[in-house]
């Protein structure tokens, strides 16, 4: 399955390499996170309780970078493996500064999924995906600012802890005008 | 496929229900059909420690209406909704979709309000329910509150529902007079989750300009998917064929994220929305005039 | 002869049981102290295991053992062949490699057996299953029929240089002369999908070992009980007559059940030895999906050598064949292919170049078919292309090329699946072919209603297509048939039942000969205890080879009633008719004696039976034909796409079908219906999609399109009958035929549909999706 798109976020190319380098922001900001680890150079150990709606699943795995140019580009190789399956991806990533202190992630990969996940929840998988790194952005982008706030204001910041039930409940409902735009909005 | 253990309770009464969910919160999953539940927990895809079964409040699986809107219990199976003649008559575009819903022996079993708490992009009720601006009754222990459809999903098989929270009911507004209404799907196999479809509402003023024209879409995202755009190019115009061409065009290639999968690759799908958009809006526009003239 | 009772449109017997869940099957066994086994299934398609943990499961309550390979010791042995390579041939190269009971080093496809717990229910196994931790190396995977036969491809079979699995040429004429003297030559390459087999009934086992009596009873949802017992027998260290296997009622077979020693009939037996304590399993949905044996996906370079009028004059075709992660069946299915991509017809030279290859997928076996329908797409399908090419009706061409009826039999000078001459023993090809275009209105349809419909803007399109089957191939099967001294008969054969009506149509024809009610005949299949040789259900041979059993003992037992008659009534033998469960003088019917008497008079209590005679009135006897009989069918079809939506509804199906002498017309027409769906399944709804890495995306019935009651068209069934001549009821075999010219009619049909896009549709199945590719693909290049 191939896995491609566009984030825009709010800070210059270094801060978000910085910040997708930092596994304390990522186990702190990102839901489900029960555990991020630099176990060697630019090796990367997680265990995460990935959740889309009623389907929960624990994953335990590995991420690796690799072809490092900072702050431009570099290639993300993860693996992981759960009850509900196995997920192995390659994709490359591209920081491209856009000004006004904004930043675009482009990324383009290709992600195998087997087992269980990939045999019964086919019609699902590619929204999924979509999804899944959709919200994690959105997440890391609210961290993102939170860090460049609290760095000018000389201030310790402050990345909420994201238990499941918030990724289900809370954080899904910050997404509302992420979603209304695709909706619609005549009610809003 | 046997599910992993859960606990079972069968409460008699939506306080107790309620209750139940505040009691056991994220641990507990509502049953109420278990048509795409029940399913999941037997993959183990699903796994709650707590399984809360809302089949014996019969006060959730009421038809009510007047005037205002149509209101349906959330426990209202779907085969019932498929032969109330209230339904029929105050929500017609319901009452059309209700045989596209798998087979008769899901729809004997599944609910109303399980397949929009549910929030399947491809479920023909998530769709039209934001097509006809529905509102959602929502209970918890502290009370109640509405939420609009255009709010209640918010992203794959997720709506604004906390984990104490239950469906209770479901009001859908009775569309404007003038109004016409359309749902076009294609799918592999009738009963089969279709690889795209479109609710359409059309509603004419009396120069038979568009004066409302709604377009939304399953299996084309994460949720049900507007196309305020394409819309607004009908608003204040004569429907001509052009027109419904340019809106067609718009909605499939700009405005739906369809994913790729076994049956039908996004490009397909973009194709299937663009011929489903033109002949819904065909129908609804003939049905906005009363079916008495052609475009 | 004239019939009373074979032929006619008889109710199934067995129905009102199976309709009001009255029937056995395998999961209504239910035992006292019973176990339950769930199988622990690898998630990967290639992958070396480097450790399994099953400490944690075994600490469930509930739980009573967890086995891996290394606890079987030296019971732990793969499956054994089935069938071997064809001894007839030269040059064959087999590289025979059988599925193991539990993996132990190395994982071949997605969902072979780990591991397996036993549980006091399937609850607590499956959460006992969970809790297994596995440690894997996943290894690149190996699953492209092409790809895998370059070099550097990882292998299956690490001990094997390539995944090769098997090659062999058959051949007849000289293809190249033909070439030589062609006026057009026709080259295809063809690719057909893999699909599953999807029974209603999974499989499922139930064994009890008893240990104070010594004995194995089993319970096994399969098509060949009888092997089943000799193997599970000698596995076991046991006598034959330790192990009794029951196949009871088994919802739907097709193939894929008669695959002796699954993984699951290797465990399972072993456990309960183990445990002294019976043990269940049933295959649940998506087990069946990874573990049930598939069919279908093979690569066909073809070359078609034609004269200006329409003669074929040779055929070539290189095959590659994908048999899966191991090759325990043999070479049946591309073989069937080999011989049936003749067709009907008339083809002087003919080269057949078969590659068969390992990949990391479930295993290949025969599915209802087997290997046929993609011989008959072939064929038909060139056939209509160089129609197109020569600007012949497609209709002439075939008229031109069947063989004709005074050639038979006709021999291929190649071999088939039982490794005989390919003989068709007789068949009158024409009249069938026109009848069935007289029945569909195809002269109607192309003059009138086509253009008509064309004019309102519809695509609609018709599709003839006629095909032959071998069937009705032995090596042999037996019936037992007894007259018990309540005058009702009670016979037993050793062919199981999975829907095939063999309670009625065998009962048929012992009514017939007994001069009996078919509801006084009581038949049982599938029980080793009642009979003890037999090989099983398959290959369109039942009411071949086991009814042409059933006759032959109920024949001889009609002659141990008469003789005995002829004593006590002292009439002579030809004097005597048996009718109404009574024997009588024919001119006297006063005169008479019930079998039920003739039964006990048969079985005395006191003196003795007199020698060179048996007790009773029984007999067993044995059919084994030297060669199949070819059974020949049309199937037309009407269809209308909608080019926009690619959405196909059949409007109009017709078949005509010849399998010579008809036990039940009802019958008959039912194997055609289900065919018929199965057919469909594989022109456009039907196929297991597996990615790059051997994972298999639609484990489901949700993803797995099989075609429902609202997408099948009404048949019209119509029958010829050209008995075949070398077998006493003249029965030809009919359970495959009608899924096996389904997708060449349907191509035919849909391309007619759409001439202007000028398809050449050389691949099945043909998905929505698929055909909107090709639709854009013409639009581009218009």
């Amino acid at each position: 399955m191939k896995v491609q798109g566009e984030h825009l976020f709010k800070g210059t190319p270094q801060q978000v390499w910085d910040l997708f380098r930092d596994t304390e922001v990522m186990s702190a900001a990102l839901p489900g996170t029960k555990k991020m680890e630099l176990i060697g150079e630019n090796i990367y150990e997680a265990v995460m309780n990935v959740r889309v709606g009623p389907v929960a699943g624990e994953f335990s795995g590995q991420l690796v970078i690799s072809n490092e140019n900072y702050p431009h580009s570099y290639t993300m190789t993860v693996e992981g493996r759960g009850k509900p399956g196995f997920m192995k991806g390659v994709g490359d990533v591209i920081l491209k500064d856009q000004g006004g202190n904004q930043t675009s992630m482009e990324y383009v990969g290709e992600v195998q999924i087997g087992g269980k996940l990939a045999a019964v929840g086919q019609r699902l998988i590619d929204t999924v995906a979509k999804s899944i790194i959709n919200q994690a952005f959105e997440i890391l982008d609210n961290a993102l600012t939170e860090r460049v706030s609290a760095d000018a204001e000389g201030r310790e910041a402050d990345y909420r802890k994201s238990s499941e039930r918030d990724y289900a409940a809370t954080v899904a409902k910050d997404l509302i005008k992420n979603v209304l735009k695709r909706t619609g909005s005549e009610d809003s | 496929m046997k599910p992993a253990p859960f606990k079972y309770y069968a409460p008699r009464s939506v306080p107790e229900a309620l209750s139940l969910l505040h009691e056991h919160g994220y641990d507990a999953k509502v049953l109420a059909g278990g048509q795409s539940l029940v399913p999941m927990m037997n993959f183990r895809l699903v796994q709650p420690a707590v399984v809360v079964d809302i089949n014996n409040i019969p006060e959730l699986a009421t038809i009510q209406g007047d005037n205002k809107s149509l209101r349906l219990g959330a426990m209202v199976r779907h085969a019932a909704a498929e032969k109330d003649s209230l339904v029929k008559e105050s929500a017609p575009l319901v009452h059309e979709s209700m045989p596209r819903i798998a087979t008769m022996q899901i729809r004997n079993r599944g609910t109303i309000g399980g397949s929009l708490s549910h929030a399947d992009p491809s479920a023909e009720l998530v769709v039209v329910t934001t097509a006809l601006k529905a509102n959602f009754r929502i209970q918890n222990q502290s009370g109640e509150r509405v939420v609009p459809a255009s709010e209640f999903f918010v992203g794959l098989l997720m709506t604004a529902m906390e984990p104490e929270d239950l469906l209770v009911e479901i009001e859908i507004p009775p569309l404007p007079p003038r109004s016409g209404w359309s749902l076009k799907e294609v799918a592999r196999r009738p009963h089969d989750f279709a690889l795209v479809g479109v609710a359409a509402v059309l509603t004419l003023d009396r120069k038979d300009r568009c004066e409302d024209a709604r377009l939304v879409y399953l299996s084309a995202g994460d949720g049900p998917i507007s196309a305020p755009e394409a819309a607004a190019l009908l608003q204040g115009e004569k429907i001509t064929p052009d027109l419904i061409a340019a809106a067609a065009d718009k909605a499939a290639v700009d405005e739906i994220d369809p994913g790729s999968d076994i049956h039908a690759t996004a490009e397909f799908r973009r194709h299937l929305a663009n011929v489903l958009t033109r002949r819904a809006l065909e129908e609804a526009h003939q049905r906005a005039l009363g079916g008495k003239e052609e475009i | 002869m004239k019939h009373k009772i074979i032929g006619k449109r008889v109710k199934r017997v067995e129905d009102p049981r199976l309709l009001t869940g009255g029937a056995l099957f395998v999961d209504d066994v239910n035992l006292p102290n019973m176990l339950h086994a769930a199988f622990l299934r690898s998630d990967y398609a290639h992958a070396r295991i480097k450790n399994i943990d099953t400490s944690q499961a075994k600490t469930i309550p509930g739980v009573v053992g967890v086995y891996t390979a290394e606890d079987m010791g030296d019971a732990w042995e793969p499956g054994p062949p089935l069938v071997s390579p064809p001894p007839t041939l030269e040059n064959v190269i087999f590289n025979s490699r059988r599925q193991v009971p539990l993996v132990k080093d190395k994982v071949k496809h997605a969902g072979e057996i780990i591991a397996v717990v036993v549980a006091e229910n399937r609850y607590i196994a499956e959460d006992a299953v969970e809790e297994i931790s596995l440690e894997y190396e996943p290894l690149p995977a190996v699953v492209d029929l092409e790809k895998c036969l370059e070099p550097d491809s990882p292998l299956v079979h690490e001990d094997l240089d390539s995944n090769l699995a098997a090659h062999l040429i058959q051949q007849k004429g000289d293809y190249q002369k033909a070439l030589a003297t062609a006026d057009l030559v026709i080259k295809k390459r063809f690719h057909l999908d893999r699909g599953a087999a999807a029974a209603m009934e999974n499989r499922g086992l139930v064994v009890d070992w008893n240990e104070k009596d010594q004995h194995l009873m089993v319970w096994d949802a399969t098509q060949s009980p009888i092997p089943i017992r000799n193997g599970m027998a000698s596995r076991l260290g046991l006598r034959t007559h330790q192990v009794r296997v029951v196949a009871p009622f088994v919802g739907g077979g097709f193939g894929p059940k008669i695959m002796m020693f699954y993984a699951e009939e290797m465990v399972l037996p072993w456990l309960t030895r183990q445990l002294k304590r019976p043990v269940k399993w049933i295959e649940d949905r998506r087990e069946n999906f990874y573990a049930t044996t598939q069919e279908r996906e093979q690569i066909h370079e073809v070359e078609m050598a034609l004269s200006r009028e329409g003669r074929i004059l040779g055929i070539k075709q290189k095959i590659i064949h994908d048999t899966g992660a191991y090759d325990p069946y043999g070479l049946t299915t591309p073989l069937n292919t080999q011989s049936h991509s003749m067709g009907a017809y008339d083809v002087e030279n003919y080269y057949s170049e078969l590659t068969v290859v390992f990949t990391n997928k479930t295993i290949v076996t025969p599915v209802r078919g087997a290997g046929r329908p993609q011989g008959i797409f072939i064929v038909e399908r060139m056939l209509d292309f160089a129609a197109r090419e020569l600007d012949l009706d497609p209709r002439e061409i075939r008229r031109l090329n069947f063989i004709p009826p005074e050639a038979f039999p006709y021999n291929h000078e190649i071999i088939d699946q039982a490794f005989t001459d390919l003989v068709f023993d007789s068949g009158n090809y024409l009249p069938a072919y026109n009848k069935a275009l007289e029945k569909i209105g195809y002269d109607k349809f192309i003059q009138e209603e086509q253009p008509r419909l064309r004019a309102e803007g519809k695509h609609v399109g018709i599709g003839v297509v006629p095909f032959i089957e071998t069937t009705g191939v032995g090596p042999y099967e037996g019936a037992r048939v007894a007259i018990e001294p309540s005058g009702k008969i009670s016979a037993a054969t050793g062919v199981g039942t999975q829907g095939q009506s063999h309670m009625t149509s065998f009962a048929q024809i012992i009514a017939e000969v007994l001069g009996v009610e078919v509801e006084d005949v009581s038949m049982v299949t599938g029980d080793t205890a009642e009979i003890h040789w037999g090989t099983g259900t398959f290959a369109s041979r039942g009411a071949v080879v086991a009814g042409n059993a059933v006759n032959a003992a109920a024949l001889d037992v009609r002659q141990k009633v008469l003789a005995l008659a002829s004593k006590v009534l002292k009439t002579p033998e030809d004097e005597l008719e048996l009718e109404g469960g009574q024997v009588r003088a024919a001119d006297i019917p006063e005169q008479s004696i019930s079998l039920g008497e003739l039964a006990i008079l048969a079985n005395p209590f006191r003196g003795a039976v007199e020698p060179g005679t048996e007790p009773g009135l029984e007999s067993t006897k044995y059919f084994g034909p030297a060669y199949g009989a070819t059974a020949f069918g049309v199937h037309g079809m009407i269809l209308e796409v909608d080019p926009e939506t690619m959405m196909i509804k059949i409007h109009k199906y017709v078949t005509v079908e010849d399998c010579g002498t008809m036990l039940n017309p009802l019958v008959v027409e039912g194997q055609i219906h289900g065919g018929v769906s199965m057919g469909l399944g594989n022109c456009y709804y039907e196929k297991l999609h597996f990615d790059e890495s051997g994972q298999l995306l639609n484990a489901s019935l949700a993803d797995y399109l099989i075609p429902s009651a609202s997408e099948m068209p009404h048949i019209e069934v119509i029958h010829e009958n050209t008995p075949a001549p070398n077998n006493a009821l003249g029965t030809k075999g009919v359970g495959e035929a009608g899924a096996i010219p389904v997708p060449a009619a349907f191509m035919q049909a849909l391309e007619n549909a759409l001439p202007e896009y000028n398809l050449e549709i050389t691949e099945t199945p043909l998905s929505p999706n698929r055909l909107y590719e090709l639709l854009q693909k013409k639009e581009r290049n218009k």
